[in-house]
Formats: C-alpha cells, structure tokens, sequence
C-alpha cells in the first residue's frame, strides 16, 4: 500500500466519544486531507511560475542591455538628452528630476523606463521599487565620497560630493554623510554637468553637449595616395617586313601588331592614370600619331606623317588610341601609295605620342624605408659560324632575353622591388647594344644601342620580350637597309646591357585587424577629467544596484572596532564609502552584473563569449550572447505557459474541495475541535 | 479515408512572452486569492495536519474504511495529477502546432526544367 501524502497506518490514536463520531466525519476528514494535499501540489507549482518569470525578467534585461550594445549609438552626432526646467531626460526610459528640499538644497529622483527610482534626500540614495515604500535606513545608501552610478546602457552618472559636516567616526560610525555638490552624466561623447545641486537657488542644469570622437582606426589610414608625374612619352612599334611588296602590310600586318603591342598595356593602367591621360589628351586638343615607312624600291625612301585626332566623349583610353590607328593606318597607307606607286617595305614604325600627366597612386600609409639594388651587366656572345641567314638576329636576341629574364629570376624580386625596377624602368628606361661580325665582302662590324622606356602598365617580363624583339628588328633593318648590307655572314653577336641599379621603397606591414579591435575612443572630457570614485553598477532597474560584486543591501564589513565581527546594513554601507575611491569605469557599451552572470552559468547554463572574462562583453560578444538569450526565453515562454495551464487546472479541483468543506463548514469545524481536543 | 482535423485558435495563442509571463502572474494571482481563502478557513476551524492524519489513522475506523480512505485519497490523486498532465500536454500539443503553423515554411517551386516533348 502506497503511502498518500502522510496517511499511514500507524496506529497511535486514542479514540474520539465513538457516540459522536459518524462515517460523515472520516469523509470530511478525508476532505480536509485532499486539502491540504493540493495546498501544497497549487504551492509548488506557483512556486515554479515565480521562478520562471523571475528568468524571464532577468532574461529581457539581458537583452535589452545586448540591444544596446547592438544598436545603440557608439558615438552621438547630436545631442539626445532634454532639459525642461528641473528635469533631464536621457536616454532609454531614464530621467533625472530635481525638487528643492527643506535645507535650502535640493532632493532629486533617478528613474528608470520601468518607474523605479534612486531618490536622494539628507545626504542618502535610497533605491525604491516602482509602487512600493521603503525604510531609508534599511536600504539607504550613504553618500560620503564620489560615486559612479552606471546604468544599464553604459550610461554614468557621477556624484561629486563636497566636505562632510562632521567627519566620518569608525568608533561608532557616526559622521561623514556629506551633500552632492554636482552630477555629472556622461555617455560615450554626450555629456552634461549639473552643478551647485546643495544650492537650490544657484543651482545650474548644464545643456547637454557632444564632443567628436577620436576614432583610433580611423586616424591610422591603411592606405594613402602619392602623385605620379609621367613626362611625356611615346609608345612606339617597330616592324621589320623584310622588303614586303604588299601595301596590305602597312594597314594590316603593322597596324595589328601596334594594337596588339599596346592593347594590354593601356587597358592595364590603373582608372585613375588613364582618366588623367584622357584628361590631359582633351585638354591638349587632341593625340598625334607618327607614321614612319622605309623603303628599297628603286631609290631608298622614307615616308614619314604626323596625324592628329580629338578623343570623343564617353571614350575609353584605349577606344580612342584604338580609332586612331585604324584611322591613321589607312590615311598613312593612301599617303604613300598616292607618292610610291610599286613599294618595298623594310620597316614601319608607329609612335603615339602620350602627352605629361599626374594622377594619384595609391600607397600604403604605414612608414617607408626605401632600399636599393645595384645594378647589374649581363653580357652575352655566341659564334655563329657565317651564319647566312638575317634570321640569326632573332634567334640570338631571344637567346639573350632568356639570359635576362634568368638574371631578374635570380634577383628574386619581391613585389616591393619590383615596383622600384619599374619605376626606373619608366623614367630612366634600359639601353642595349648589339654587336654583329660579318665577313661578307668586305668585314662589318656593326654596332648599335638602343634604348626602351617602360610604359605603366606593362610588366617586367612583357617590357624586356618588347626591348628584345623592337631591338633585334631595328638591328636587322639597320644592317640590312640602312647600312644597305644585303647578303651577310654572321661570324658572332653580342649584345651587352646593364640591368639598372634602382631604389624601392618598403612599407611596414600595416597593423593588423584585431579581433574586437578598440572602438573609438568616444569619452566625454567631462568622464576623462573627473574620477568616477565608487563604482556602483545597475542590476535590474534603479532599485537595485551592486556594489563590489554583491548587491549594496548585502555589503559588509568587517568591524574596525572588533575584526571578528562583520558590519552590515547601513553601516556595513557607510564603511564601504567611507573612503575617497579613485576607481575609474571606461567601458562603453553595457555589462553583465555578478547576478546576470550566476543567472546565465548556473541557471540558464549558457555559455558565451566573454574575452575579458569579468562581463564586460564586446558588442559582438553581446549579439552572440543574444541569440542564446532569445532561445531561452522562447524555451522559458513556453514552459510558463504548460505550468500556467497546470495550475488553472489544480486550481478548479481545489476550488470543488473548498467549495465541498466550506458547504459543510459546521460540521467540520465541530469534528476539528474534537480532533484536536482529544486525539492525544 | 479517416481524416483527423484539429482546430486551433491562433488568437489564442501566445508568442510572445509579455502576455504569457502576464497570463501566468494572473493565475498565480488568482490561486494566491484562494489558497488565502483555504488557509483562513482552516485556521479558523484549529486545523493541525498531524493530528487529522493520526484520527484518520485511528483505531476507531475499520481497517476496510481505512483502506477505503487510503484508496480513494490514492485515487484522487492520480486523478488530480493526471487531469495536470492532461491539461499540460493538450497545451504542448496547441503550442507545437502553432509554432509549425506560425513558422514560415519554404514553398517548393515548380522545376523549370523542361520535360521532353515526345517530338524530338
């Protein structure tokens, strides 16, 4: 048999005048038992509910404070709080009113959105609960030296308190009160300073004021810009056609290679360099293009012309540069064949003339050394045994340009470095010089120099492919048209050129992106050149507040009289302030009181992530955090709700069992006295 | 074929935790006024819980009253606390219910992909 809530059958009664006692009076007593039995299931189960909305609260606090954190302005533009007359309103729910008191200066009252207040009246703070009263002393918190009230959205409210009347006596904690002399409210840059508060009628509510922020990452720049002045330049195509008897090559074979020799190049230049060269062709009035032709048939000619075009609107660099060779290499083509009649083409050149431009480059913005690598020869020679074959020019320039790439290979040039030989490359630029043996007829020996600029845009490698390849062809043409050689034996070549020393700047590697890097620096002067003394931080509205880790109704302290003993209660609190506190807050967005804390690790057991590990958690912390918080609440919400069905339900039963004793209420309360008068 | 329909009141229902923390302070509220009621009416008639249970326990009454009594004090409360169980599990059904109609679905679109038309 089950025992049932305490019935046993234990067996020690003496009985009742059996006379009296009915089978109507053991129902009753079993009714009374079932009352007493869902008195306690109705007591546990308000006992939950209690609970539950207790977490609830504590959770939309905690909330509320990471939507603070989320969203709430890191910095002010403009000012958010009012003063209308003797009252401040700040931000979210919290105000501030000022009444003159009977001493001649003046009580006030802190109130929070929910309508709990911190009311200061004879020189104490007392914290009251919306709709309730308080007894000053039980709670009342002593103002004696300089506090820092923190509110839950970061907000700091300093007391700054003048001499107390008497001073404070350890012996039997009398003395030390002293009045607020001024209030100073800072958040972030808003701040305001209320002064004379012990004065009622020199009393002065300052306007609220902002200060700008120094943003700290801000004023370090990552990067920043420096002005690039190009001289004027031209991007010039030499072709070698070997005497071609075909005026196709003019617009055809010259004119595709000047496109597909400068096309890359151009489009490879940064927006910025080639709006600035656009800009610069408009403002000159226009672009000239030189058109050169060497050649053979009949008497040596040259055929030399300058055409000049205006860029469009809406044109690219490149668009423009584009229209105008395809329009010059049919004008230049008609030109000479209108003079030339039957031709033999040695060689076609093409210059576009870039006119002088700056335009800005971007750079790192960290500190720069600047370093510098010698320069460097790279000689080659090869035998080519009589070669007979102009072909040969080619093959040892490729040969040498190998040689050259693998000496820059060899330099192991960083992108730093890189930048400083492209640099000296466009503005110095990089001669070579051949030399060719030849034993045809009579013995040459030809010798020529040529120097190439490097055009931005262009890479290292492409620069030195273009050197080699123009330089060989204009060799060739020299020995074979100018010099007018004709048949050759090539005995040897060389070719000889200096990879020019150059300077480069390094740049120090720009500070890292710190994870919950330090957000501006947005104190108010008012915060930074005033101490806040005692920290006391918000803990669930202005009735409650926690002092040192623990709410300020549970300080104490040990007694200075007797250090066995502890002192609590009022004068626990006039020990903790007795002393001038230079402690300092500067945090900027809200934290987490001890009680949020033992809430969320014991009760709620969620973990989250606090980096400086004592609740002062980074907005981001705070956004993480809550995602967890919402979870819990809906989880809480919804078990609320099954213990609120549950106790409508109990409560119906409970109802029928009273309304069941009470109908009886004589007869029960007549079997109740002889219970008692004679079960011994 | 058998269908099973369930209405549920979505007015009803309380998603947010406002109005059922308030629902809930109600009813302690309301219980609280009763459990007073109880407490007044039981101490006015002396009521002391360990002598009403030793007088039911008495000797006085047969040990088939006893048992009676044991039994049907055993089956109240089953009742009771099924009646909660009940009661808490229609209230789980409802709110489980209402979160899957109250939480957005994804509805699946038709694929575009183009079936052959048998003319290829």
């Amino acid at each position: 048999m089950n025992n049932v809530n305490g019935v046993t059958t234990t067996n020690d009664v003496k009985t009742l005048n059996p006379a009296d006692m009915s089978q109507q009076d053991f129902i009753a007593a079993v009714y009374l038992e079932r009352g007493e039995m869902l008195d306690s299931e109705v007591r546990r189960i308000i006992g939950e509910i209690d609970k539950s909305n207790q977490y609830v609260d504590a959770i939309n606090g905690l909330i509320g404070k990471a939507n603070v954190a989320e969203y709430g302005s890191t910095h002010y533009e403009s000012t958010t709080w009012q003063v209308n007359g003797k009252n401040v309103v700040l931000d979210n729910g919290y105000g501030l009113s000022f009444q003159p008191d009977d001493n001649g200066g003046n009580s006030f009252t802190l109130l929070d959105g929910d309508g709990n207040q911190l009311i200061y009246q004879n020189q104490t703070l007392i914290p009251v609960p919306a709709g309730t009263t308080v007894d000053a002393l039980e709670v009342g918190i002593p103002v004696m030296n300089d506090m820092t009230y923190i509110l839950d959205d970061g907000t700091e409210i300093t007391f700054k308190t003048g001499a107390p009347d008497t001073a404070f006596n350890s012996s039997d904690f009398s003395g030390g009160l002293a009045d607020i002399t001024s209030i100073i409210i800072t958040r972030d840059n808003q701040g305001m300073e209320i002064s004379d508060v012990n004065d009622a009628a020199a009393m002065a509510i300052g306007a609220p004021t902002i200060e700008a922020p120094t943003d700290p990452v801000a004023s370090q720049p990552t990067t920043t810009t420096q002005t690039v002045n190009v001289a004027a330049g031209e991007l010039s195509t030499f072709g070698e056609y070997n005497g071609s008897e075909n005026y196709d090559t003019i617009d055809n074979t010259h004119a595709s290679k000047v496109l597909s020799t400068w096309e890359g190049v151009i489009k490879d230049k940064s927006p910025a360099e080639q709006a600035a060269i656009m800009a610069q062709i408009k403002a000159n009035g226009g672009m000239s293009i030189d058109w050169g032709l060497g050649d053979s048939d009949g008497s040596d000619d040259y055929y030399g012309k300058t055409f000049s075009y205006q860029p469009y609107a809406n044109e690219t660099l490149y668009q423009f540069i584009e229209r105008s060779v395809n329009r010059s290499k049919l004008d230049f083509r008609n030109y000479v064949k209108g003079t030339e009649g039957d031709i033999e083409i040695h060689y076609v050149t093409t210059d576009i003339n870039i006119p002088a431009y700056s335009y800005q480059e971007v750079i790192p913005a960290t500190t720069k050394t600047t370093k510098s690598v010698a320069s460097q020869n790279v000689s080659e020679s090869r035998n080519f045994q009589g070669s007979e074959d102009y072909g040969s020019i080619k093959i040892f320039s490729d040969d040498y340009l190998a040689r050259v790439k693998s000496e820059l290979a060899g330099m192991n040039l960083s992108d730093e470095k890189r930048k400083g030989l492209a640099r000296e490359l466009q503005t110095n630029g990089y001669t070579v010089s051949w030399t060719l043996d030849d034993i045809d007829g009579v013995n040459n020996t030809y010798s020529q120099s040529y120097n190439y600029k490097m055009v931005s845009g262009e890479s290292i490698d492409d620069f030195f492919e273009r050197a080699m390849e123009q330089s060989a062809a204009r060799m060739k043409a020299h020995i074979n048209y100018s010099q007018n050689e004709g048949d050759i034996e090539i005995v040897s070549m060389s070719a000889s050129s200096t990879l020019p020393g150059f300077s480069y700047d390094e740049y120090a590697a720009p500070p890292q992106a710190v994870q919950n890097a330090a957000r501006p620096n947005n104190r108010h002067s008012l915060d930074i050149n005033n101490h806040d003394g005692h920290i006391l931080y918000e803990a669930g509205g202005m009735h409650q507040w926690e002092y040192d880790g623990r709410g300020t109704q549970a300080i104490s302290k040990t007694d200075p009289n007797d250090s066995d003993s502890q002192v609590s209660g009022f004068f626990g609190r006039k020990l903790a302030f007795s002393q001038a506190s230079s402690d300092e807050f500067d945090g900027t967005t809200p934290f987490m009181t001890e009680k949020e804390k033992e809430l969320l690790s014991n009760v709620l057991r969620i973990t989250y992530p606090d980096a400086s590990g004592n609740g002062k958690l980074t907005p981001e912390e705070w956004v993480t955090l809550k995602k967890s918080l919402i979870n819990a609440r809906d989880n809480l919400n919804g078990s609320s709700q099954l213990q609120t069905v549950q106790l409508q339900r109990a409560m119906q039963t409970y109802n029928q069992n009273y309304e069941a004793m009470s109908n009886a209420q004589q007869k029960i309360y007549s079997l109740l006295r002889d219970i008692i008068s004679n079960v011994k | 074929m058998a269908l099973k329909l369930r209405m549920i009141d979505i007015t009803k229902l309380q998603k947010s935790n406002y109005l059922a923390s308030d629902a809930s302070k109600a009813a302690v509220r309301e219980a609280k006024v009763l459990l007073d009621k109880q407490e007044e009416f039981m101490k006015n008639g002396g009521m002391d819980r360990q002598k009403l249970r030793a007088f039911i326990n008495s000797d006085y009454w047969t040990s088939r009253q006893k048992q009676k009594a044991r039994e049907e004090l055993l089956n109240f409360h089953n009742e009771f606390k099924s009646n909660m169980a009940n009661e808490a599990s229609a209230k789980r059904k409802e709110l489980s219910s209402a979160s899957r109609l109250l939480s957005q679905r994804k509805v699946k679109k038709a694929s575009t992909v183009k079936k052959r038309s048998g003319y290829v």
